[in-house]
């Protein structure tokens, strides 16, 4: 089921609101946990109930083996070693994303390089795999390292079916999440923050139905079409998906945070005004925070502990592995390997500017620079094959030629005549994906709020309980609601 | 202010945008989709007098527009055009006799879905089948990607000859939820304000009746077929050539499409009609030259070679006449005969449709 759609906002999330309360007011605590554990199913299920078991066996493996780690604290004799069966759940784990989510990847990388034919499996991902793998990875480590105990199946499956954070994250930890569900005052309806979550949840609908989906048909239409790519209409695209990516994945986020406030449960904040950030080290502790704490406590630490001595470069070529592996983690495709790369690459250079260099660059200059550098790595990020974002990065570039629209032709040509040496093209296909003169607007649009205003968190944060915030919450969720009828995914569901 | 109060406050304000939007859409309707509006309602109503209407918005839906013509045509229909906006030029004048009857009820991107429903819908009121039906096969006809959402408010029409041609019991919906949603949507929100600016900010005047076709804007004659506006009528061919050129490299509509969907539905279809003794004749509607050569060195799009292959093997072997060709090399066509891209003008079927009035049929 998708935030963005009728059925869960005015039907699947209140039923959940009022039956949850209700059942903690008649304090049947464990008949609320199995409420919400039951709509969170549900809700997962909406999608393809073929992939109910999946999840379930993923949840039952995984406590298993955290309780058998857990006992050995207790002393007990067992026939095998808690590192042992740590990674006997650490193989399990990462063999259930790699079957669903690399074979075939695996396999066509395998018949080229030896020619051999393995067919395809054509193995359908199910959803939110990615997440709910990593999320019980880190709850493996953190038992596996005495951090966490749970001794209740029912709690251990809340934290990670729990439905605002199931499909897309924030990933979270056991010991951030399970104090809240277990506190009495979290079993009560709490106004204030029903006021936090419905302002942020309005935010993020907003952000995602009505930035993100109109900004989505400009960036599809192009990636989609990228043989006819030229420049201007290539810098569009980019563009358009780089923000449509933000104001996607933020909006998710937003409205996650805000349903899962809505039960008194507080996510972690995923995104800090990611394009305001002026390098790539700052802009990787603002984007995907939960991901970005996710890789360095658990791959890049582990690969950093296990020098014996640790030099500059040495963890720099971490970084650079790290990101590698979180790209890929992203999705099976080298595209994806490249984007890590790259995005490893510009951290390794970020720390190497700031600690070989005394000169600090110009803040605009600064943040220019990495707005740009993301833009393009996102365009690697995106695309569905490596062709296709060398076609989208030539356009850039200005070498697929300049093209513009039809009607400016008798202005240039009049007007600017000297631009005729650089062999400008003129015909309408920059109408027909999507792009208008609205266009240009929209984009300033967005830049100037992704760079200039407070994001939803510091917005939520601050929020004021007046008629003011009343009004913008309810206009936002109204203009939004309004729109639904042409639901789309989110991207961060494909990964 | 408490927290409580602020959390119905900011239900009362959803509340209230919410039903402003849906009330002002209902009580506007600028495209008659909730009730038969004076918009498509003085078009009905002029177009089955026999007049020529100048047409205020063109981009209404052309899917209510046929069904009321439909219900209020009180003579017998023997000749029917069911295609997309591609086979909207094609008149009665072009191969008939004056004494015969003849309607268009193209409707701009149908689907076979809409083709089946406009024939439900004609069975219903003229008790009785056409005699004969021409059908435009548009490539996309076959791309269940793009077409199936468009013109869904004749669903339950649909669904009668579905059951009829396949004798399964789908059940309609009870109410349509498409016309619920409609009406709380921003989409149409925005129409109905344009809708509003035009008429009487600009001081448009809707839907006039006029007796030239060298009108400025689209027309829309008694037979059902449709006239573009004079700009694109005269356009010159350099636009004409960069716009072929654009839908080439880009067509929406063609996106996402590696193979023939529909097939056996649209067999199923055909078949219904001739066994009713329906005399069908398949019109393949030509493409821009630029357009055309394009469209074939492209991954996608050049699956209009194998469309065209497929349905005049299919045509052959069913004894259907197919008028027409997507390779315009054939027809001899040029820049000039065409509007764009895809969109020939009048004078194409005219020419294609001789060979038919040549045939005496």
């Amino acid at each position: 089921m998708l935030f963005n759609s009728y059925e869960f906002v005015f039907v699947l999330l209140p039923v959940s609101f009022f039956v949850y309360f209700y059942l903690n007011k008649k304090k049947i605590v464990i008949a609320s946990k199995i409420w919400l554990v039951f709509v969170s199913l549900f809700f997962y299920g909406w999608w393809n109930i073929a992939y109910l078991p999946l999840i379930l066996i993923s949840i039952s493996f995984n406590y298993f083996i955290s309780q058998r780690m857990n006992e050995f604290d207790g002393a007990k004799r067992q026939y095998l070693s808690k590192k042992t069966l740590f990674q006997i759940g650490l193989v399990f784990n990462i063999s259930l994303l790699g079957y669903f989510k690399y074979m075939d990847f695996f396999i066509q990388n395998i018949n080229l390089a030896v020619g051999s034919e393995i067919p395809l499996l054509y193995l359908a991902l199910p959803l939110a795999i990615s997440f709910f793998t990593l999320q019980q990875i880190a709850y493996l480590v953190d038992s596996y390292e005495g951090l966490v105990k749970e001794k209740n199946f029912l709690n251990y499956t809340i934290f990670v079916v729990f439905f605002p954070q199931l499909i897309a994250g924030p990933i979270v930890h056991h010991k951030e999440m399970m104090p809240q569900f277990s506190g009495v005052r979290y079993k009560v309806k709490n106004y204030k923050n029903i006021v936090m979550g419905l302002f942020i949840f309005s935010i993020g609908l907003f952000k995602k139905a009505i930035i993100a989906d109109t900004l989505a048909v400009w960036a599809t239409n192009g990636f989609d079409n990228v043989e006819t790519i030229h420049f201007i209409m290539a810098w569009f695209v980019s563009l358009s998906y780089t923000f449509q990516l933000y104001f996607d994945f933020s909006g998710y986020t937003d409205m996650a945070m805000g349903a899962a406030l809505l039960f008194n449960i507080r996510l972690p904040q995923n995104f800090n005004s990611p394009y305001k950030a002026t390098g790539m080290i700052d802009f990787w502790k603002r984007w995907h925070i939960t991901l970005t704490n996710f890789i360095t406590t658990y791959i890049y630490m582990p690969i950093v502990r296990s020098f014996e001595k640790l030099t500059f470069h040495k963890a720099m070529l971490t970084t650079i592995v790290t990101f590698l592996i979180a790209g890929l983690w992203h999705g099976a495709s080298w595209t994806f390997v490249v984007f890590g790369g790259l995005n490893g690459v510009g951290i390794a250079a970020n720390h190497y500017w700031k600690k070989k260099t005394k000169f600090k660059l110009n803040r605009i200059l600064a943040w220019f620079l990495t707005f740009n550098f993301v833009n393009i790595t996102f365009v690697f990020f995106r695309a569905r094959e490596w062709d296709d974002a060398i076609k989208i990065l030539n356009g850039m570039s200005g070498r697929s030629g300049f093209t513009l629209p039809g009607h400016l032709a008798n202005i240039i040509e009049t007007k600017l005549p000297f631009l005729a040496q650089y062999n400008i093209q003129y015909d309408e296909s920059i109408h027909n994906i999507g792009i208008t003169p609205f266009t240009p607007f929209w984009v300033l649009f967005v830049i100037i709020v992704v760079c200039y205003k407070q994001n939803s968190i510091e917005l939520m944060d601050s929020i004021k309980i007046n008629y003011h915030t009343a009004i913008y919450a309810g206009f936002l969720f109204a203009w939004a609601a309004l729109s639904l009828s042409n639901v789309s995914e989110f991207l961060y569901f494909n990964f | 202010m408490p927290a409580k109060k602020w959390v119905k406050f900011f239900f009362i304000v959803f509340l209230t945008c919410v039903n402003s939007v849906a009330i002002f859409n209902w009580r506007i309707d600028s495209l008659g989709l909730f009730k038969t509006n004076a918009y498509i309602g003085k078009i009905v109503n002029e177009v089955t007098n026999n007049k020529i209407v100048n047409l205020f918005e063109k981009n209404f839906n052309y899917g209510i527009l046929r069904k009321e013509i439909i219900q209020n045509t009180l003579h017998k229909v023997d000749w029917i055009v069911l295609g997309s906006s591609r086979s909207m030029a094609l008149r009665k004048r072009f191969f008939l006799k004056e004494a015969d009857t003849f309607q268009n009820y193209s409707i701009p991107a149908a689907s076979l879905k809409n083709y089946m429903a406009i024939v439900s819908i004609f069975k219903d009121y003229q008790k009785t089948l056409p005699e004969n039906v021409i059908i435009e096969i548009d490539p996309t006809l076959f791309n269940t990607l793009n077409r199936e959402d468009k013109n869904r408010f004749l669903n339950d029409d649909y669904i009668r000859l579905l059951n009829e041609i396949t004798g399964q019991v789908i059940n309609k919906s009870p109410f349509n939820i498409d016309f619920i949603k409609k009406l709380y949507t921003t989409d149409y929100l925005f129409t109905n304000i344009e809708f509003l600016r035009k008429r009487y900010i600009s001081g448009f005047e809707i839907n006039t009746v006029t007796d030239t076709s060298d009108y400025l804007g689209y027309l829309i004659e008694p037979d059902g077929s449709r006239h573009y506006s004079l700009a694109q009528k005269k356009a010159s061919s350099e636009i004409v050539e960069r716009q072929a050129v654009a839908i080439g490299k880009f067509s929406p509509l063609m996106g996402g499409f590696n193979e023939l969907a529909n097939v056996s539905m649209f067999e199923l279809f055909i078949q219904y009609l001739t066994s009713h003794d329906v005399n069908v004749i398949f019109y393949l509607p030509p493409y821009h030259p630029i357009t055309y050569d394009l469209f074939l060195k492209h991954d996608t799009y050049k699956i209009i070679a194998e469309v065209e292959k497929y349905i005049l093997t299919y045509a052959s072997r069913n004894d259907i006449v197919v008028l027409g060709s997507y390779d315009p090399q054939k027809l001899h066509l040029v820049t000039t005969d065409f509007v764009d891209g895809v969109h020939t003008q009048a004078s194409v079927p005219e020419r294609i449709f001789k060979e038919l009035k040549e045939r005496g049929k």
